[in-house]
């Protein structure tokens, strides 16, 4: 007997649709720029969901996330431009890599593999450390990866950055991912793994008396919000077509943790609502930053001033509401009838 | 003296003390006895201010220690001799001897006090110059008691001083600590075992739980049958 | 490689060394009172030589009465931090401390951009500084003299002020049981304000020698050179004083003389050297030259 889809299933399948017909309408209806914003939001939900699986489920507090972002950016980078280019911009390049061009999808999946990769062989030492030490650590990772591509010149170009990568992403590819980045996320969260990674970051020691290998358990978690962020940072590059190593900064890093924070790092929905608010916000705020008229109130130019507010905000926040908007609550449709609280550990 | 009042205080979620009162009265040596996580080093804590109380109230002398921080209440001549010593290890037996002095600013008095206490534990002297971490348990034990002598208390709080001690210096903190009486200073003990406290002991405290079971003079918890079966394993 | 080469480098390094050192003790004093690794520090120091600066062109004042005032608006500035931004955390966890301390570095960073703007300006010392001091075969300037010397003597007091004074004693302890130094009746708020005032002006002296041998500033100038003191503080064992002074001075040894050691191609990585140093100190001896071995968290 065939099995009938779910209630949950078919509203999945509507909310899918729903959000198809959205970018469909707003492909056709809004100008470039605010397309990007759009397209903005949903990577960054492809790289807080990510970081919330190891910063918020698993309880790695890595501030590495911007050094996956790259290698993924450059990884795809290298591997999509057309050979004719790569030899006027890289010369220097190994020939087994100048003579390449990959369809998108497998640069993708590659960008992902190759940051995962990075993922393995600095987690590897660094998961051994736990707080702020690790945190720092990760931080040390993100300065190497961005004085590696710095200087790295015949792969990179250096502080000058590739520019001409093919313009893939579009709102499709974006969200496509976005869509099975939460799914798969939640898939792992919610399994035997999942509950595993909640369990080493509520109390490790409890964790490791019930037999759970926390440091493979750590490395996975590590390794596979790593393989999104490679993914997110190679979606990013085929977006602006520009990618230099300033674009992976620490301010990159701290934007992801903020929105992370902001929306709640225990929760993929949190990733959800914490990227709409803040891809929105230092867009608007970004406007004021060259001076102008507010209210009839000529305003001098305040640069700097998005980020003043943002960091003001993640003060605040933490002091007031340290669980962010989310919590560790999820969005489920029952939501909206009596409250259910996705248990803790 | 000091009078505790309907104490409610929690960890967290956790009721630690139930609606607890009593009374130290000046000059005696009051003993609060019981079973493990009964409340007694949580009424300590509450009183010298590491810990804020939910309900009730605290007056010492008339004024109200509800919610002061520490540094208030060490000035007010309360001082607390933590469970576990809780020296400051990295620091010289000198060191903290003039930090238990911290705040006061009567040299004269400082230096008595200093003289009083290596007479008390002439250990101490021996050990100035070392670190306070590398002092055995026992010298740890008398360098805490001495560290809060030297904030001139009068009224001294003392968590379970005996505890992981060898009896030979069991004996030798239990008679400093009857002693104290006659340098007029008021003493809360909390002890587990309960005989030496009753020995030494004016009035006795019987916590359960978090709420007081009993109390009296040590003599009448000496006889009761009750605590006897209980808390002294007669 | 002759030995004067090598001694001309030790040089260069005991000076940056020093530098790190002054930066790397407040990150010590902080973290040893509160577990809270403040990357704000790093951008206190951008503010107080800022302030030195200002100080000098606006206001005429030499350099070293400019720096002295500067420190002393850095250390109220560095207080106020504590008060707002750090003093309603105190029971939060590592993570949110942390995350703090990012988000005010941004906050100070944008402020300096919004302010000043993000074009470097130039910082010049007196002339007497930059003059060229040859003993033998190696040559340094006055200003290598004076920042080796410089610390040395604060260093110095800054033991003294450690062991012999109230104020300094209290602060170890805080450091070393803050139950008990409650419990002794240390205001705690106070030492803490202490110790993000000390931080804050050292950190502002490290900035100007750091301005002086670079001539040119810019309101990101503080971010690296911090984080390289918290990996001197790490390296020293964070917590500890001397630890942090130490750690400083091998560290700026280490990175002068891998740069002129190893062939001139490598030299742009210093950076990554820097955080291999720290990555490898965390997993071989994660308490430091100098650290206490009790104290670290799980």
């Amino acid at each position: 007997m065939p099995r009938k889809p779910s209630a949950t299933t078919l509203r999945g399948i509507g909310g899918v649709a729903v959000l198809a017909a959205a970018l469909f309408v707003m492909n056709l209806t809004l100008p470039d720029y605010y397309l990007r914003i759009v397209n903005l939001i949903g990577i960054n939900i492809i790289l807080v969901a990510s970081l919330n699986l190891t910063n918020g489920f698993t309880g790695i507090f890595s501030l590495g996330h911007a050094g996956f972002m790259a290698v993924g950016a450059y990884t795809s980078a290298l591997l999509t431009i057309a050979p004719a280019q790569k030899a006027l911009a890289l010369p220097q390049l190994p020939l087994w890599l100048a003579g390449i061009s990959l369809p998108f999808p497998a640069a993708l999946v590659a960008a992902g593999l190759l940051a995962s990769f990075a993922a393995l062989l600095i987690g590897f030492p660094v998961l051994r450390l736990r707080g702020h030490y690790l945190a720092v650590a990760t931080m040390g990772f993100l300065v190497i990866i961005r004085v590696v591509l710095t200087n790295a010149e015949s792969f990179t170009r250096g502080a000058r950055g590739i520019s001409g990568l093919p313009v893939f992403t579009n709102s499709w590819w974006v969200f496509g991912i976005a869509v099975l980045t939460l799914y798969l996320l939640r898939k792992l969260v919610t399994s035997a793994y999942g509950r595993g990674m909640i369990a080493i970051r509520e109390n490790t020691v409890a964790a490791e008396a019930l037999g759970i290998p926390i440091a493979r358990y750590r490395l996975i978690a590590f390794c596979t919000g790593a393989f999104f962020a490679g993914v997110g940072g190679a979606l990013l590059g085929h977006l602006m077509s520009v990618i230099s190593p300033n674009f992976f900064s620490y301010s990159q890093t701290f934007l992801l943790v903020e929105i992370s924070i902001i929306g709640g790092c225990g929760s993929l929905t949190g990733a959800v609502v914490g990227s709409l608010i803040m891809t929105l916000l230092p867009e608007i705020l970004r406007n004021f930053e060259g001076g102008g008229e507010l209210f009839g109130i000529a305003l001098p130019p305040m640069y700097g001033l998005s980020q003043i507010i943002l960091a003001s905000l993640l003060i605040v926040i933490i002091i007031f509401r340290p669980q962010g908007i989310m919590g560790t609550k999820e969005f489920s449709w029952s939501m909206f009838g009596k409250k259910r609280e996705l248990k803790k550990g | 003296m000091l009078e505790i009042k309907n104490l409610s205080v929690y960890y967290g979620s956790i009721r630690a003390l139930r609606d607890v009162s009593l009374t130290v009265r000046e000059g005696e040596l009051l003993a609060l006895i019981g079973a493990n996580g009964a409340g007694k080093s949580t009424i300590l804590r509450t009183i010298s201010g590491l810990l804020v109380p939910k309900t009730g109230t605290i007056t010492y002398e008339d004024e109200s220690l509800g919610g002061l921080p520490p540094h208030r209440i060490v000035s007010m001549g309360i001082l607390h001799v933590p469970e576990g010593r809780q020296v400051f290890s990295h620091l010289s037996v000198a060191e903290n001897l003039m930090l238990g002095s911290y705040r006061r600013s009567d040299a004269k008095g400082i230096e008595e006090d200093r003289e009083t206490v290596f007479s008390l534990f002439p250990v101490l002297k021996e050990r100035l110059k070392q670190a306070a971490g590398t002092l055995s348990g026992g010298e740890q034990q008398m360098m805490a008691i001495a560290r809060a002598l030297m904030g001139k208390p009068r009224l001294l709080l003392l968590d379970e001083p005996s505890l992981g001690l060898s009896p030979l210096f069991t004996d030798t903190i239990f008679e400093v600590i009857a002693g104290l009486k006659q340098r007029g200073i008021t003493v809360v003990l909390v002890e587990q075992n309960a005989y030496r406290a009753l020995e030494i002991a004016d009035r006795v405290y019987v916590l359960e739980t978090g709420t007081v079971k009993l109390s009296g003079t040590s003599a009448e918890m000496l006889a009761n049958d009750e605590v006897k079966h209980a808390y002294l394993g007669e | 490689m002759s030995g004067s080469y090598i001694a001309q480098q030790l040089i260069n390094g005991l000076s940056l060394g020093s530098v790190y050192a002054l930066i790397a003790v407040g990150y010590s004093i902080v973290y040893g009172i509160l577990r809270l690794i403040n990357f704000a520090h790093g951008d206190i120091l951008m503010i107080g030589v800022y302030v030195t600066l200002f100080l000098m062109i606006q206001v005429h004042l030499p350099l070293p009465v400019a720096c002295l005032l500067a420190m002393a608006s850095a250390a109220l500035i560095g207080m106020f931090i504590e008060r707002l931004a750090y003093r309603p955390l105190r029971k939060a966890s590592e993570e949110a401390t942390l995350i703090t301390s990012l988000a005010v570095s941004i906050l100070i960073e944008n402020l300096g951009i919004m302010t000043v703007t993000a074009q470097p300006r130039a910082f010049n010392i007196p002339a007497f500084f930059s003059q060229g001091i040859q003993v033998g075969p190696v040559q340094f300037t006055t200003m290598n003299l004076v920042i080796v010397g410089t610390t040395a003597v604060i260093l110095l007091v800054l033991v003294a002020f450690t062991t012999r004074t109230k104020l300094g004693v209290a602060m170890r302890a805080c450091a070393d049981n803050l139950t008990a130094a409650n419990l002794v009746g240390i205001n705690i708020n106070v030492i803490v304000a202490a110790s993000f005032a000390l931080g804050s002006a050292l950190a502002t002296v490290a900035g100007v020698m750091l301005a002086g041998q670079y001539g040119r500033i810019d309101p990101l100038m503080g971010f690296v050179p911090g984080l390289k003191a918290f990996v001197a503080a790490v390296l020293g064992g964070i917590g500890s004083l001397p630890g942090a002074a130490l750690g400083g001075i091998v560290l700026g040894s280490a990175e002068i003389l891998l740069v002129g050691l190893l062939p001139p191609a490598f030299s742009p990585y210093r950076d990554a050297f820097v955080f291999i140093i720290l990555i490898l100190v965390l997993l071989v001896k994660p308490n430091g030259l100098l650290g206490s071995t009790e104290r670290r968290k799980g």
